[in-house]
């Protein structure tokens, strides 16, 4: 019969060194994988939470944006979440990074978003409105005034990408009319707040003819910066597991990790929001770190 | 050109939860069955990187490609539908293992009060109480007569939970409300957690009934009645949008697959598309089904004695009506069957209590992880006085809290900068919420049908979805959101938010809920179903449709114990059928 030779012997403790070679998926220790053979919480040298410093924003690293876009975006996702007192923020996460990659990856070229015609708002018989006219020229649907209900989702004929470079350009339209400054990363903290708060509340009037409204590209940048934050290092973002630490997450038990023996007890684990040795020593009083000999 | 090849005996479309069954079912048998999964192979190993909250969650890893097909969508139908270009409200799967893979593995029973939930609603309450243009059905098959299917899909996957009603008698602990079990569950329930305690307590308070929900994620390690082994749930946080690394989850992969190759009598193709069934509508038969291998672009036609269409919901019901199988449900006049009684969950009544001086290690859990109440699901509790029917399942999961998708903050915390920020650290760890799991019953203008002008890669229309909340809605959820306040209250949460009505229209763009139902109904009678009891089609008799698409109406539960139950059904048509060729029910 099928199963007298399991794929995995469940009650082994499986060696989670031969796990991470082969598929690095110990995600906590995503920043610095240690040494072959060899894990010593000491060894793991992270910036304590409170002296972490912004990132450069330096073209060597973009592989989509423009310095000059970087520096706005790496401004904007800092005001939406920013560095304070509570500790740093997307400055210190390196949240454009992220976004820059994610711009350069599939989901940024929106190669798994359905992308054909027609759109709402457009003409698809307008052949400067529409890539594929002929083949959409024969509905009866007064496409280009059709105005997609809010329910519908994401009607425009954009991608992340093409979204971003539109909603920068439009931004640094208004900073110029509104504020006698050339760039959104030139403006102060507030000044900046106020744009966040006016693309939010969707009252950025340079964004019309953009293709794309102003709230609709808040809130794209509003989710990227999020997942900046939080995903795994691997994506260019959380640099030193500043969000996690942050937010008291122990990363992930890793690649065949466990909570089983912890999650019934009615502990609450305090992880120290303060250096990572702590936290280190924590992720292997939780069992996960401590058999990487 | 079309390449034919030689004949099986049944042709899955899919090898999900319902074609892996179905295959496995007959490949035991000793039938030649061949799967055609339009994604790619699967296996437990493929996740031990799976921790990966950005690439599974968020970039939808295991989910269909939306380039290359899709649905569109509108709330009535005076709109014109627009294409779902990117993914929200619910997330179909694709590749081996289907949608059996990313789900969280919480496997209930429906009542018995569903299956005839017409005729029982008559016999309570009187006709007046179905709104006119509410299309309610009993299913054309009772709890009893499903009873041992469902207990063959527990046993096949290995569901943990406990039981409240054994062959009549009451279990302590156990949901009093579920209709009566032949045996108990094969593995012991889940742990309990001080989350989920606080929840039980609260509910015991107030005179409810909590019990530990069943799940699909192992509590030990079992060895299912097929000799196939799967691991014990390690609550390490990341099931539903996941694979899970352990084999912990039961799943098609960890399961019905496996047994199915086992027997030499079964293949998986993968990357095979089904663009269309060959259906001789004189004959009342399908022939099989034509393919498109994504990978070479080469079209097959694979022949079969029996078709057994095993996609997902939305996809079964785009294949009958491209395949011309069965007549359109028209919404104007009520005539016609496909498409028809397309039916949803609704999620609107919730209640979170932010709790400033307690913490939870809310990061660990599992996908079904969850205790619940049923005293305000079903016909449960007396309807006489509001005005709506059915209910829904009261729930807390602990689903392991990932830290891009939950930030919790208060009403009137501003969504971004750093008051944001602080507020969402702070309550990260001490944030509780509960939901109705509310069931959606069959409307006139909630259906499904093809779209005039949009179209997948094939150039073959797209399903196209109308769908919006109705007053059995909105009531619903009036009336049960203020319940759930009172728990979370009792439950001692400094600031209690409750959300007691469903407002606007439906939108498909917050996750909701890949619960969608219906559209190729089962029935007693061809004139208003699409399927009888065995999910045999009306029109083609060596036609198999399981699935959620079966459900005359979604109930108050998540929809796979039935789908399970359902699929094992179909197996035992199917082989009755290659025994003795006909209509197994007569109408």
């Amino acid at each position: 019969m099928v199963g007298d030779e399991p794929l995995f012997d469940f009650t082994r403790d499986v060696s989670r060194r031969t796990v991470m070679r082969a598929g690095g998926g110990l995600a906590v220790f995503g920043i610095a994988a240690p040494a072959e053979g060899s894990f010593v919480p000491e060894d793991f040298d992270v910036t304590p939470l409170q002296e972490m410093e912004e990132v450069d924003v330096e073209p060597e690293g973009l592989q989509y944006f423009t310095i000059q876009q970087a520096r706005v975006v790496h401004d904007l996702t800092g005001r939406i979440y920013p560095s304070d007192d509570m500790g740093p923020g997307a400055p210190e996460a390196g949240v454009v990074y992220f976004v820059d990659h994610q711009l350069n990856s599939a989901w940024g070229r929106g190669e798994n978003w359905y992308m054909h015609g027609p759109f709402a708002g457009r003409d698809p018989t307008d052949p400067f409105q529409s890539d594929d006219a002929a083949a959409q020229a024969d509905t009866d649907v007064p496409w280009g005034e059709t105005t997609p209900a809010q329910t519908q989702g994401w009607q425009y004929p954009l991608a992340p990408n093409e979204a971003y470079d539109r909603g920068i350009a439009a931004i640094e339209e208004h900073v110029q009319s509104a504020y006698d400054a050339a760039s959104f990363a030139d403006l102060e903290d507030e000044q900046q707040d106020e744009i966040v708060a006016a693309l939010e509340a969707d009252e950025v009037d340079t964004f019309e003819g953009t293709g794309i409204s102003a709230g609709d590209f808040f809130a794209l940048v509003y989710q990227n910066t999020l997942e900046g934050m939080f995903s795994d290092p691997m994506y260019g973002g959380n640099r030193e597991m500043v969000g996690w630490r942050l937010k008291g997450f122990p990363g992930t038990p890793g690649a065949l990790g466990s909570y089983r023996d912890l999650i019934g007890d009615g502990e609450y684990i305090e992880l120290q929001e303060g250096d990572y040795r702590e936290l280190a020593d924590d992720v292997a009083s939780l069992g996960i770190g401590d058999d990487n000999e | 050109m079309v390449q034919q090849l030689d004949p099986v005996d049944v042709v899955t479309v899919g090898a999900g939860w319902t074609g892996g069954i179905i295959a496995k079912e007959l490949a035991q048998n000793d039938y030649q069955v061949v799967s055609l999964e339009r994604g790619g192979e699967r296996e437990t190993e493929n996740f031990f990187t799976v921790h990966d909250e950005l690439g599974y969650a968020l970039r939808y890893k295991l989910m269909q490609d939306l380039s290359k097909e899709t649905i569109t969508f509108r709330n009535t139908p005076e709109e014109t539908a627009l294409p779902m270009r990117r993914y929200g409200a619910f997330l179909p799967g694709t590749g081996e293992g289907g949608a059996g893979v990313h789900w969280n593995g919480v496997t209930w029973r429906f009542l018995p009060y569903d299956f005839q939930i017409r005729s029982r609603t008559i016999d309570r309450y009187g006709e007046g109480k179905i709104p006119d243009d509410m299309q309610l059905q009993d299913w054309g098959i009772t709890y009893e007569e499903l009873e041992p299917y469902y207990s063959t899909f527990e046993r096949t996957a290995g569901i943990a939970g406990q039981a409240g009603n054994i062959q009549g008698e009451t279990q302590d602990g156990g949901n009093p409300y579920e209709g009566p079990r032949a045996d108990d569950y094969p593995l012991p329930p889940m742990q309990q957690t001080p989350a989920l305690e606080r929840f039980a307590d609260a509910a015991s308070g107030l005179d409810y009934n909590p019990f530990m929900q069943p799940s699909a994620n192992l509590t030990e390690q079992y060895t299912n009645p097929d000799g196939v082994q799967q691991g014990q749930c390690q609550y390490c946080g990341y099931c539903e949008r996941f694979g899970c690394e352990w084999g912990a989850k039961a799943s098609p992969i960890t399961t019905v697959l496996p047994a199915a190759r086992e027997t030499g009598n079964y293949e998986l193709r993968t990357h095979a598309d089904v663009i269309e069934l060959l259906y001789e509508g004189s004959e009342g038969r399908v022939n099989g089904v034509r393919y498109v291998d994504r990978e070479t672009g080469d079209v097959y036609e694979q022949r079969a004695e029996v078709v057994a269409l095993t996609a997902y919901v939305l996809n079964n019901v785009r294949l009958l009506l491209v395949s011309d199988i069965g007549e359109p449900y028209d919404p104007e006049t009520g005539e016609g069957v496909v498409g028809k009684n397309y039916c949803y969950q609704n999620f609107g009544a919730n209640a979170t209590g932010f709790f400033d001086d307690e913490a939870w290690n809310l990061y660990m859990g599992a996908g079904a992880l969850g205790t619940a109440i049923d005293d305000f699901n079903g016909d449960n509790f007396d309807h006489s006085d509001v005005d709506f029917i059915h209910g829904g399942n009261v729930s807390i999961s602990q689903t392991g809290a990932r830290p891009i998708a939950n930030n919790p903050v208060p009403e009137g915390t501003p969504a971004w900068g750093s008051e944001f920020k602080r507020q969402s650290v702070e309550n990260y760890h001490s944030t509780l919420g509960i939901s109705a799991q509310g069931s959606v019953m069959p409307f006139r203008t909630n259906y499904l049908d093809l779209d005039p002008n949009y179209t997948d890669d094939y150039g073959r229309p797209l399903l196209r979805m109308t769908f919006d909340w109705n007053e059995q809605d909105r009531n619903l959820v009036e009336y049960i959101g203020p319940y759930l306040e009172e728990i979370v209250q009792e439950m001692g949460a400094d600031t209690v938010e409750a959300t007691t009505s469903l407002e606007g229209s439906f939108d498909i763009t917050p996750y909701q809920s890949t619960h969608n139902t219906g559209g190729a109904i089962m029935g007693a009678d061809p004139a208003d179903s699409v399927v009888n009891s065995y999910l045999q089609n009306w029109d083609a008799e060596n036609l198999f449709v399981p699935g959620a698409s079966a459900f005359p109406h979604n109930s108050g539960y998540n929809p796979t114990g039935t789908v399970g139950a359902l699929a094992f059904r179909a197996a035992e048509g199917i082989q009755e059928y290659l025994n003795d060729p006909r209509q197994l029910v007569s109408p």
